[in-house]
C-alpha cells in the first residue's frame, strides 16, 4: 500500500513542475523555431515559411557580426576585471581584520539593486558637464571624458558600471569558496614557512578554481544577457559603438518588429554561446584545471 | 534568533503588501463608485489612447478628458510609454491584430505607415462636419495631415525647428563691434546664413557675455542618439541639398529622389552642411555630446546658450518659473545659404537671395483613429473636442503640453497667453514666426515612408553621430548610410516605396 | 580561523590592505549617496557648473522630487503636469509588489515540490540529473528570444499587458536558482526525521511541511527573496509584455526620458523607491544572501 502511496507522491511532486514548464517555455521554443525560419510580413500580417533565409542575412549582416563581436570583447574584459578585483578583495577579506563584517555588508548593497534605477544613477555620474566622474578627473588635471558618446568611452562606461554591480557576486562567491578550504592546509603551509604569495599561488588558488570556473561560468551567460544599461545609457550609441548583440537582437525584433530575422539572431547567439562553453570547458579539462 | 531574520523579513514583505493592497484596492473601489452614481448614461465607455509618457504631450489629455467626461460620460485614458516604444506598440498592435488602442496621439511621420499596415482610417467625412477645417489651418499642416489624397491624422502640435536667439546679447553694440574686428564683417541680428551662425556662435562661445560669473557657449543643440538627435542636424543640411521652389515644380524634396528612391543624403549639399554642424560643434557650441532634447531647453531657458535651433518648445519655456530669459528671446527662420546643389543637374547653384529650407522635423503630433476600434464616432467627440478653438489655444500656450500653435486663428486670441504670463507682443511674434516657417514654400516635411524610423533612427543617427564625434568623415559616413537606405528600400520593395514617397511630396 | 595566516602581521600590509578596502567602500556606496543628494536638488543645484555634494554645504535640499513622487504639484507648477512617478493610484507600485509575491509564491512552491522530489526519490525513467537540467536549462535561453514568442502567446490568450503574463513568465525564470537552492537545504535535512515520522504513521505530504519544510525554511526563504528581488528588478519582459495596466516600476520608470530634463531629481527619488526592497534585504538578510549564492555557485 505504501508503496502505491509512495509512488503517486513521487510523481505528484515533480510532474506538475515539468508540466509547467513544459507548457510556458515548450511553445516559445517552438514558436521560435519556426520564426526563425519565416518572415512576418507587415501590412498583410501573414507569416511566410522563407527556410534559412534569416541566417544568409545574417551571414551578410555587417551590423551582426559588429554586435556578436562587440559583446565577446565586452563579456571577455568585463570578466578580466571583476575576477581580478573580486579575488583581490575576496583575498584582502579572508583575513582577520576589523570590520570584515561591515565592508561585505556595504560591498553588497549594488549587486541586488534594480539595474533600471542603477542605470540612470550612473547616467548622471557620468555627465559629461555636471556628472562627478568628470569633476573628479578634473582634481588630477585630466580633460573631461565623453563618458558616454565617446566609441571607446561608453563601452567603458557600460563596463564601469556592470563592474560596480556584479563584482561584489564575484568577491562574495570566491570568499566563499576560500572559507571553504580546509585550514589545515594554511597552517601547514606556514608552519613549512611559505609566503602568503606562495600560499595563494599553491594552495588557496588551485583548489578554488573548479568554484571559480563555475562562477565565471554563470556570470557569462548573464554578461551577454546585457540589456537594461544599454537602453538606459547609451542607447546603442555613438553610432553603433555600444550595439551589443542581445541590444541588436531586441532593436530589430522589437523596434523594427522584425520577429524572425530577431529570433534567428539569438539562436545563433545562444548556439556561439554553448559552443564557446563547451570549448572552454574541454581545454580547462584538458590542462587539468576542472575534474 | 538570528536564524529567524529571512523568515521574519519575508513575513514582513508578505503583510506590509497585504496591507498596501487592501488598502490602495479599497480607495480604488471608492474612486470607481463615485462617478457611477453620478452619471445616469447606461454606457460609458472608456478610451484608450497611445501617447508619449508626459507631462508633454499626455498631459493636454489628462488636463481636458474630465471635461470630456461630464460632457459625454465617456472616460478617455492616455497609454503612456516612453517615446522610443511608441510605434513598436502600435506595430505590434497593428500587426497582432490587438484592440489595445482606439486612438493614437503619434507622430505625424509614422502616417504612412500606419495607413501601410492598415492601423489607421481616414478622417475626412467627419471633418466634413466641422466648419473650420481646413479654412483656419496653414496650408503646410493640411499638407502633412493628408496622404495620398486622404486624411489620416489630425496635427495638433505645429513641428518645425527654428532659431532661437538672444536679442539682448546678439544686440550689443560693443560685442557687435568686437566680432567685427575679428571676423571682418558685421553680422545680421539673427544671422542670416548658416556659415554666418558659425562665426556667431564662435564668436560667443566659451565667455561670460551675460556677466553672472559663469562662462556661456554660443550655441546648443541635441546630439544624442537615440534622443532625437538627428532632426537636430536636418536644419544644417536642407538649405544646401534642398532646390528652391521656384526651380522646381515638387518643393522639399531632400531625401530621395521621387523617381527612384535613390538616396540624396551622401550628395555634396548634404555633406557640405554636415561639416558645417561638425565644425559648430567644435567651435560654437557647448562641449560635449551627452546633450538631449531637455538640455538644450534648459540651457538655453537658463541663460547659458545664446542661440538654439530647436521646435518651438523653447517659446513657452521662456517664460517658465527658472527660466531668465524671457522677453529677451529672438524668434526667427532657421538660417539659410546662398548656394545649393542641385541634385538634378549634378551642380552647385550660387544664388544672391538666402536660400531658407526649414524643415518640418518630425511634423507634428498627430491624431488618428485605429481601425481596431469599435467606438470610431465616440472617438472623434473626443478628437474633435480636442482640435476645438477653445481647447487647443489653451495647449498651446501652456508651456508643457509641448504644443505648437497650428491653427491660424491661434495668433489672434492671446487672452491663454497673457495668463501664461506672456508679452503680447512677444506671443504674437512667436506665434507668427511658427506659422510662417509652416508655410514657407521651400520648406521640407519629415519623411512620411514605411519604414521611416528604420531609416533614420535605424541607419542616419548612428552614423550622424559618428561624424560628430569626429570618428568618421562627413563623406564617409554619409556614403554609407546612403549604401545601407538603399538596401532597406529593397528590402522593403522600391516599388512600393517609390509609390509612398510620391504619395507623401505630392510628386504626381 | 585562528590560522596564523589569516592574520595580518607588520602594520605597512594592514594599511595596505584597509586602503584597498576603503576605496572599494567609496566606489561602491558612492553612487548610491548620489541618487539620494540628487533627489533632494532642483534646477539651479543641478543646471550649475559644477556638481554639488553636500546638503547645506553646496546646494539647499528641496522636497521637490519626493512631492512629485507622491503625484503632489510643488509650488508654481500646474496641476495637470504632474506626473505620478509611482503611476495613478500607485499602479506600478501595485503592479511591481503583486508580481514579485505572486511569481516568487508560485515559484517557491514548485520549487520545494521539485526540490523535494529530486533529494528523496529517484525517477528512473528520466533520471534526477536530467530532470535537473531541464529545469536549470530554462536559465541559458536569452530573454530576448523568449520575450518574442511570449508577446505573441500572451496576445492570442488575451493575457497582453496583464500581471499573470508577468506571473507566469517570471516564474519560469526563477525555476532554476529556487529549486536549486531549496534542493540544496533539502539535503541537510536528515532524512531519519522524516523516516521516524513515517514510521509513526505520518504521510508523506504530513512529513513534508511538518518536518522538512519547517527545518529547510532559512533556505526557502532565501530562495523566496532572491525570487522577490528578481521579479522586482526585471525590466526586459516587463518592457515588451505590458504598455498600462500591468507596467511594473522599472518599465514606469523607464519612461521618465521624456523631453523634460527637469525630471532627474525625480528619477533619483524613483530609483531610491525602487533600491529600498533590495536594499532592505541585503541589510538584513545578507547572511542568508551569501549562503544561497555560495550554494548556487561553490556547490554546483
Amino acid at each position: 500500500m505504501i508503496g502505491l502511496a509512495e509512488k503517486r507522491m513521487k510523481y505528484a511532486l515533480i510532474v506538475p513542475v515539468v508540466v509547467f514548464i513544459l507548457v510556458v517555455a515548450i511553445f516559445p521554443l517552438l514558436f521560435s523555431l519556426y520564426m526563425m525560419l519565416s518572415i512576418w510580413q507587415p501590412g498583410t500580417g501573414g507569416i511566410q515559411f522563407v527556410g534559412f533565409a534569416n541566417f544568409k542575412a545574417i551571414g551578410q549582416d555587417a551590423r551582426f557580426w559588429h554586435a556578436l563581436w562587440l559583446s565577446f570583447v565586452y563579456v571577455a574584459i568585463l570578466l578580466t576585471l571583476e575576477l581580478c578585483l573580486g579575488t583581490l578583495i575576496a583575498t584582502v577579506l579572508q583575513k582577520e581584520i576589523g570590520g570584515k563584517n561591515f565592508f561585505r555588508v556595504s560591498y553588497m548593497l549594488p549587486m541586488l539593486l534594480s539595474p533600471v534605477a542603477v542605470s540612470y544613477i550612473w547616467k548622471m555620474i557620468f555627465d559629461y558637464n555636471r556628472g562627478p566622474a568628470n569633476h573628479f578627473l578634473s582634481f588630477f588635471g585630466i580633460q573631461p571624458v565623453e563618458w558616454l558618446s565617446g566609441e571607446i568611452s561608453a563601452i567603458i562606461s557600460l563596463v564601469i558600471v556592470d563592474v560596480w554591480q556584479w563584482t561584489p557576486f564575484m568577491i562574495l562567491t570566491i570568499l566563499a569558496a576560500f572559507e571553504a578550504l580546509p585550514e589545515e592546509l594554511f597552517e601547514a603551509a606556514v608552519v613549512d614557512g611559505a609566503s602568503p604569495v606562495k600560499i595563494f599561488q599553491k594552495i588557496t588558488l588551485p583548489l578554488a578554481l573548479p568554484v571559480i570556473v563555475t562562477i565565471v561560468l554563470l556570470r557569462t551567460i548573464d554578461a551577454f544577457k546585457v540589456f537594461d544599461t544599454i537602453y538606459i545609457l547609451t542607447g546603442g550609441g555613438p553610432g553603433t559603438a555600444t550595439e551589443l548583440l542581445n541590444f541588436y537582437i531586441y532593436l530589430r525584433g522589437f523596434r523594427a518588429f522584425d520577429l524572425g530575422y530577431g529570433t534567428a539572431m539569438s539562436w545563433v547567439q545562444l548556439i556561439v554561446i554553448i559552443a564557446m562553453f563547451m570549448f572552454f570547458i574541454r581545454s580547462l579539462k584538458r590542462i587539468g584545471a576542472l575534474r | 534568533m538570528k536564524r529567524k531574520i529571512p523568515i521574519i523579513l519575508v513575513a514582513l514583505v508578505v503583510v506590509l503588501s497585504l496591507i498596501f493592497l487592501v488598502a490602495s484596492g479599497e480607495k480604488k473601489e471608492k474612486a470607481a463608485e463615485a462617478p457611477k452614481t453620478a452619471e445616469k448614461q447606461p454606457e460609458a465607455l472608456t478610451l484608450s489612447v497611445l501617447t508619449m509618457t508626459g507631462p508633454f504631450i499626455s498631459g493636454p489629455i489628462k488636463a481636458h478628458a474630465p471635461e470630456f467626461k461630464t460632457m459625454t460620460g465617456n472616460t478617455v485614458e492616455a497609454i503612456e510609454v516612453s517615446f522610443g516604444d511608441i510605434f513598436p506598440k502600435a506595430k505590434q498592435a497593428a500587426m497582432t491584430k490587438s484592440d489595445a488602442f482606439d486612438m493614437l496621439l503619434a507622430a505625424n511621420i509614422w502616417m504612412a505607415d500606419f495607413v501601410g499596415l492598415g492601423y489607421v482610417i481616414p478622417l475626412d467625412d467627419y471633418l466634413a462636419g466641422e466648419g473650420w477645417y481646413p479654412s483656419d489651418v496653414p496650408e503646410g499642416i493640411v499638407k502633412k495631415n493628408t496622404f495620398g489624397g486622404k486624411t489620416y491624422g489630425l496635427i495638433c502640435d505645429n513641428d518645425n525647428q527654428y532659431l532661437f536667439y538672444r536679442k539682448d546679447i546678439l544686440g550689443n553694440p560693443d560685442y557687435q563691434a568686437k566680432f567685427k574686428k575679428k571676423f571682418g564683417y558685421s553680422y545680421n541680428v539673427p544671422p542670416k546664413t548658416l556659415e554666418e551662425l558659425v562665426d556667431v556662435a564662435t564668436f560667443f562661445n566659451n565667455w561670460d557675455w551675460d556677466n553672472d560669473g559663469e562662462v556661456e557657449y554660443g550655441f546648443i543643440t541635441n546630439t544624442k542618439r537615440g534622443a532625437q538627435a538627428y532632426w537636430y542636424s536636418f536644419s544644417w543640411t536642407a538649405p544646401y541639398a534642398v532646390i528652391p521652389s521656384d526651380k522646381i515644380s515638387t518643393p522639399g524634396i531632400f531625401f530621395f529622389n521621387p523617381e527612384n528612391m535613390k538616396p540624396l543624403v551622401n550628395n555634396p549639399g548634404w555633406v557640405k552642411g554636415m561639416e558645417l554642424y561638425h565644425k559648430i560643434l567644435k567651435n560654437g557650441s557647448a562641449p560635449g555630446l551627452d546633450w538631449v532634447r531637455a538640455d538644450v531647453i534648459n540651457e538655453f531657458v537658463l541663460g547659458h546658450a545664446a542661440m538654439a535651433i530647436d521646435w518651438g518648445d523653447i517659446g513657452p519655456h521662456t517664460y517658465s518659473d527658472v527660466s531668465v530669459v524671457q522677453g529677451k528671446t529672438g524668434y526667427a527662420l532657421p538660417p539659410g545659404s546662398k548656394e545649393y546643389w542641385d541634385w538634378k543637374q549634378n551642380k552647385w547653384v550660387k544664388t544672391d537671395k538666402i536660400n531658407y529650407a526649414p524643415v518640418h522635423c518630425f511634423n507634428g503630433w498627430s491624431w488618428y483613429i485605429t481601425s481596431a476600434t469599435k467606438h470610431p464616432d465616440e472617438c472623434w467627440d473626443f478628437i474633435s473636442f480636442m482640435m476645438s478653438e477653445r481647447i487647443s489655444s489653451i495647449d498651446v500656450a501652456t508651456p508643457d503640453s509641448g504644443f505648437q500653435p497650428w491653427r491660424i486663428s491661434h495668433s489672434k486670441n492671446l487672452d491663454s497667453w497673457k495668463a501664461n504670463r506672456w508679452d503680447e507682443a512677444d506671443a504674437k511674434a512667436y506665434i507668427q514666426n511658427t506659422l510662417d516657417v509652416t508655410d514657407h514654400p521651400n520648406s521640407v516635411i519629415d519623411l512620411r515612408v514605411p519604414g521611416a524610423s528604420d531609416y533614420f533612427e535605424g541607419i542616419y543617427e548612428p552614423y550622424l553621430t559618428t561624424v560628430l564625434s569626429g570618428e568618421n568623415t562627413a563623406k564617409g559616413a554619409l556614403d554609407k548610410v546612403a549604401k545601407e537606405w538603399d538596401a532597406l528600400t529593397d528590402r522593403l520593395g522600391r516599388d512600393k516605396q517609390v509609390e509612398f514617397y510620391q504619395w507623401h511630396l505630392n510628386y504626381r | 580561523m585562528a590560522s596564523p595566516y589569516f592574520k595580518v602581521q607588520t602594520m605597512p600590509r594592514k594599511i595596505g590592505i584597509y586602503i584597498v578596502l576603503i576605496l572599494w567602500f567609496i566606489f561602491a556606496i558612492f553612487p548610491i549617496y548620489w541618487a539620494i543628494t540628487m533627489s533632494f536638488k532642483d534646477a539651479p543645484a543641478v543646471y550649475g557648473k559644477k556638481p554639488t555634494y553636500l546638503p547645506f554645504v553646496d546646494f539647499k535640499p528641496t522636497k521637490k522630487a519626493w512631492m512629485h513622487l507622491v503625484g503632489k504639484a510643488v509650488g508654481g507648477e500646474a496641476e495637470f503636469i504632474q506626473m505620478p512617478v509611482l503611476g495613478e493610484k500607485l499602479r506600478y507600485l501595485r503592479n511591481s509588489i503583486v508580481v514579485a509575491l505572486g511569481s516568487s509564491v508560485l515559484t517557491v512552491a514548485f520549487g520545494i515540490m521539485a526540490g523535494y522530489g529530486l533529494t528523496r526519490y529517484e525517477y528512473k525513467r528520466w533520471k534526477n540529473d536530467d530532470i535537473s537540467f531541464f529545469i536549470l536549462s530554462q536559465r541559458m535561453f536569452p530573454p530576448v528570444a523568449l520575450a518574442m514568442p511570449f508577446f505573441l502567446l500572451f496576445t492570442w490568450v488575451r493575457l497582453i499587458d496583464r500581471l499573470p503574463s508577468l506571473i507566469i513568465v517570471y516564474a519560469i525564470m526563477n525555476m532554476p536558482i529556487v529549486t536549486w537552492i531549496v534542493k540544496e537545504f533539502f539535503t541537510d535535512v536528515p532524512k531519519e526525521l522524516e523516516e521516524a515520522a513515517l514510521v509513526d504513521g505520518c504521510t508523506r505530504w504530513k512529513a513534508l511541511y511538518r518536518i522538512v519544510i519547517p527545518m529547510a525554511v532559512p533556505g526557502i526563504a532565501v530562495a523566496f527573496l532572491f525570487s522577490f528581488i528578481f521579479c522586482w528588478n526585471e525590466f526586459l519582459i516587463a518592457l515588451t509584455l505590458t504598455f498600462k495596466t500591468a507596467k511594473t516600476l522599472p518599465v514606469g520608470m523607464a519612461g521618465l526620458t521624456t523631453l523634460r530634463g527637469p525630471l532627474y531629481w525625480d528619477i533619483a527619488a524613483n530609483s531610491l523607491v525602487i533600491m529600498v526592497p533590495p536594499l532592505i534585504v541585503t541589510v538584513f538578510a545578507n547572511k542568508y544572501i551569501i549562503r544561497g549564492l555560495a550554494l548556487g555557485a561553490v556547490k554546483q
